[in-house]
């Protein structure tokens, strides 16, 4: 064997012997056999389950329609089941969601009290598994489980199967697949981390899986020349080939995932102007209200002070207001000092606000009572922009 | 027309650097070329928005014509003074030539890399091309400056918001981060005036221009190292894929990628001037320390951060010893002493908190073991180090200076998230990978290295050196 066909066979069987060693644990510790006398729990959709959104029964499936404001609930029974016997919850869409529901949630109810355990974002495929067994309310006597479904007003979406399914290594499988396979949208948090997958809802995040299989192959790699002499001398270019591989398997993934981020790129912005885009994309309304506000002002020299209830949207307004003389206080009181205030000097109240707008008066009230008199100049259903007297 | 103007907004940088760097480096280098187009990039990227303020204190406004003048007088300069320099310069040997001819299994290896780099930067561009402005910060602090000076063609002052309410003057700004610095802005101030108006998509064009000059830089760095063309590249995708640099190129905006870069660059220039003591490899680590500066706050301590790599080199063990010792008693006293608001690259030991928050110890931990923050490069890099260190791959000087360097900046990182206030955005995953990432590319670096040296120990002394 020449020393080219020697490498990958190294390569090759450590691999092999690293993903039996991996498969191996991972059957091992997802429950083996199983819980193989237990069957799933099936719930069987009626409208009185959905306090929010409607039902509707159709065949081997039931209809789903969202409210118009895009929201639905369904509000499944589980008294008398042990959570603990039942880590994975699966939701099987009938048809697969189009447009994909925002977002997927999960809450358990004990009493009075209602506690987030997982969510999934961007759901377009047909089969959403959650694996809960690791979430910290996921146990003891719960009144019901609440699936939360948030898409476009009046969407439809098709539910075929929603279920409780006990510890398998096939349910682990399906799970896994399920949680690294939905990555949902860009957040701001991506800048900050790329867990590999669904934040939360998952039994395991790739890289650790990645990290095991390497561990194994890298073993193997470490043993078979002592077994197999014509395999000496060639460990660290077969260790570079089974980093490599299993660096490419993450890197698979994760460029799977930016293509989909792409696609919904390409259909949202692709071909628009500046202005089309911001019109389009999420903060339209922002964006709106900004050009508005700089039509109306129309180049005087003039402050603009920010006040937002939400940090978010008095960021991005502020923002979308530049190059005018903006001001925007993150963490700090709906308006600065009135004191501090000149005539002259604009206050935009972007809704909600904790700063009140009397007209007829021409007063705005802070949250400490104090007043501000001013004129208004522009008011929308976003919000409303006063000049300051 | 429009499309020309940005072309050449996105050219003139690069050769300006490419002059300036041409200017110190020597003909006997390997990769050259790619040495040139990649610091030429990325400190012409750095180096122009330095020519734009210095046009602004002149009291000059900011024109593209202007600043595109300017850049290249500057670049001219550079080469006029460059070539009269270089004739002084010790020409010295070229470095030895250890790559033999290519296997069939390593042109595979070569296409498959550069098909995985080609593809995944051309999704990120187009990323960057269709979506506008996004990330938190970018809106926050760094585009805010840009859109105004764009408008107005000038710097105006960004200050503090109880500086700005008390002013009440037309001409003074504020935003979250007022003294932040200018570079970052100034290139998105570059882009606007070649467009000669403001792209929420395409003022971020240059992040992708940097991690592409960054690809290019750390290939030609690793073969000046002595890396072999397989290995090099190979380790160049690793560093192009790791998923929070992409992550940055696609959601443009944040200055932490340029600084990542920049200091990426200082501290492999560093290493090859450790091992072949080029003065060029001298000139571009202080030149691109001295930037690191430029970007944001941190960079003034990763520019610190590699006194130690310099220390390794000159002093004897027994000196670096006595060192460390004078040093660590130099910062206790440092930290008793000091006055608690005495401001040092924007933070006082007063408003750092300096405590030990232990549970932001799992979440770093976390953040590089359990999210794919990273891919595989803090397993790599670990077992590399653990396997590297019994079998004297540390006895290489410069390779000891490397990781005095990076150990001291990782040091610095872990100071900052467990002992300081700023542990919260380990916490709560809002801070320490963004800033982990401005090491990341450097520690890449590393690891290449340290594979590189790992695979040269095992192979028989007949054989052609280098890894790959």
């Amino acid at each position: 064997m020449n020393r080219r066909a020697a490498v990958l066979t190294l390569t090759g069987l450590s691999l092999l012997l690293g993903a039996l060693a991996s498969v191996l644990t991972g059957y091992l510790a997802s429950g083996a056999g199983g819980d193989a006398a237990t069957a799933p729990h099936l719930w069987t959709l009626r409208s009185s389950l959905v306090p929010l959104g409607s039902a509707q029964p159709i065949e081997g499936a039931t209809r789903i329609v969202l409210d118009n404001h895009g929201r639905a609930v369904i509000a499944l029974p589980a008294a008398g089941i042990d959570p603990a016997s039942y880590p994975y919850l699966r939701v099987a869409f009938g048809d697969t969601p189009a447009p994909p529901l925002a977002r997927l949630l999960v809450r358990a109810v004990r009493g009075a009290a209602g506690h987030w355990l997982a969510r999934s974002e961007d759901v377009a495929p047909r089969d959403t598994w959650f694996y809960l067994g690791t979430a910290p309310q996921w146990h003891g006597a719960l009144a019901r489980v609440e699936l939360f479904l948030l898409g476009a007003p009046d969407q439809t979406v098709t539910i075929h199967t929603i279920g409780l399914y006990p510890r398998s290594a096939s349910h682990a499988l399906q799970s896994l697949l399920s949680a690294w396979t939905s990555a949902g949208p860009w957040r701001h948090s991506s800048v900050n981390q790329h867990t590999g997958g669904r934040l939360d809802g998952s039994l395991l995040y790739p890289l650790p899986a990645a990290a095991l299989l390497a561990a194994f192959a890298l073993a193997a790699c470490a043993l078979l020349p002592r077994l197999f002499p014509g395999f000496r001398g060639l460990r660290w270019p077969a260790a570079g080939g089974i980093v490599l591989l299993c660096w490419l398997l993450l890197d698979t993934l994760w460029q799977w995932q930016l293509l989909q981020r792409l696609h919904t790129a390409r259909e949202q912005f692709a071909g628009s102007s500046n202005t089309e885009k911001l019109l389009a994309g999420p903060d339209r309304e922002l964006f709106a209200i900004s050009r508005a506000v700089k039509q109306a002002l129309a180049d005087r020299p003039a402050r603009v002070l920010v006040s937002a209830r939400d940090e978010y949207r008095g960021m991005r307004l502020a923002y979308y207001l530049y190059p005018l003389n903006v001001f925007w206080e993150r963490e700090g009181p709906p308006l600065p000092d009135p004191a501090l205030l000149r005539a002259g000097d604009y206050i935009l109240l972007l809704q909600p606000s904790d700063v009140g707008f009397d007209r007829s008066a021409g007063l705005l009230h802070l949250p400490d009572r104090r007043t501000v008199p001013v004129q208004p100049v522009l008011i929308t259903d976003t919000g409303v922009l006063v000049q300051v007297l | 027309m429009e499309w020309l103007r940005l072309s050449l907004a996105l050219v003139l940088p690069g050769a300006l650097g490419v002059c300036l760097v041409r200017a110190v480096s020597g003909p006997a280098m390997r990769e050259r070329r790619l040495l040139l187009a990649g610091y030429g990039t990325l400190l012409g990227l750095l180096g122009l928005p330095q020519i734009m303020r210095l046009l602004n204190l002149a009291g000059l406004p900011l024109t593209f014509g202007g600043t595109a003048l300017a850049a290249a007088l500057t670049g001219g300069a550079a080469l006029l003074v460059g070539g009269a320099a270089r004739g002084r310069w010790p020409t010295g040997a070229p470095a030895p030539v250890t790559q033999g001819a290519l296997t069939a299994a390593q042109r595979v290896l070569l296409l498959a890399c550069g098909a995985l780099i080609a593809a995944r930067l051309a999704g990120l561009g187009l990323e960057l091309l269709w979506r506008p402005l996004f990330p938190w910060d970018a809106t926050m602090h760094w585009a805010t400056k840009a859109r105004v000076w764009f408008e107005l063609g000038t710097m105006a002052p960004f200050v503090e918001n109880a500086q700005w309410l008390q002013s009440g003057s037309a001409g003074v700004y504020t935003d979250h981060h007022p003294a932040y610095p200018p570079t970052v802005p100034l290139l998105q101030v570059w882009i606007s005036l070649a467009l000669q108006r403001w792209d929420e998509s395409l003022v971020n064009l240059p992040w992708l221009v940097c991690v592409m000059a960054l690809g290019a830089a750390f290939f030609a760095q690793a073969r000046q190292a002595g890396v072999a063309v397989a290995t090099a590249l190979a380790f160049t995708y690793l560093l192009l894929s790791l998923p929070l640099l992409d992550a940055h190129v696609a959601l443009a905006g944040y200055a932490d990628l340029i600084l990542a870069c920049c200091y990426c660059a200082a501290v492999m220039a560093l290493y090859n001037w450790c091992v072949r003591r080029q003065a060029c490899q001298a000139i571009l680590a202080a030149t691109f320390a001295l930037l690191c500066t430029q970007i944001k706050n941190e960079g003034f301590y990763w520019a610190v951060s590699l006194l130690p790599g310099l220390l390794v080199m000159k002093l004897s063990p027994r000196q670096l010893l006595a060192g460390g010792l004078a040093l660590a008693a130099l910062l206790a006293t440092a930290l008793t002493l000091l006055p608690r608001d005495l401001m040092i690259a924007g933070h006082s030991l007063a408003s750092l908190r300096l405590t030990f928050y232990s549970a932001a110890w799992p979440a770093l931990l976390r953040q590089l073991f359990v999210f794919d923050n990273w891919h595989l490069l803090a397993y790599l890099l670990l077992g590399l180090l653990l396997v590297a260190l019994p079998r004297g791959v540390l006895r290489d000087r410069p390779l000891r200076a490397l990781l005095a360097a990076l150990g001291g900046a990782v040091a610095l990182y872990l100071v900052l998230f467990l002992g300081t206030k700023f542990a919260h955005g380990a916490i709560h995953y809002t801070a320490s990978g963004r800033i982990a990432l401005h090491l990341m590319p450097s520690l890449t670096f590393l690891a290449m290295l340290l594979f590189d040296a790992l695979y040269r120990l095992d192979q028989p002394a007949s054989s052609p050196g280098g890894s790959g």
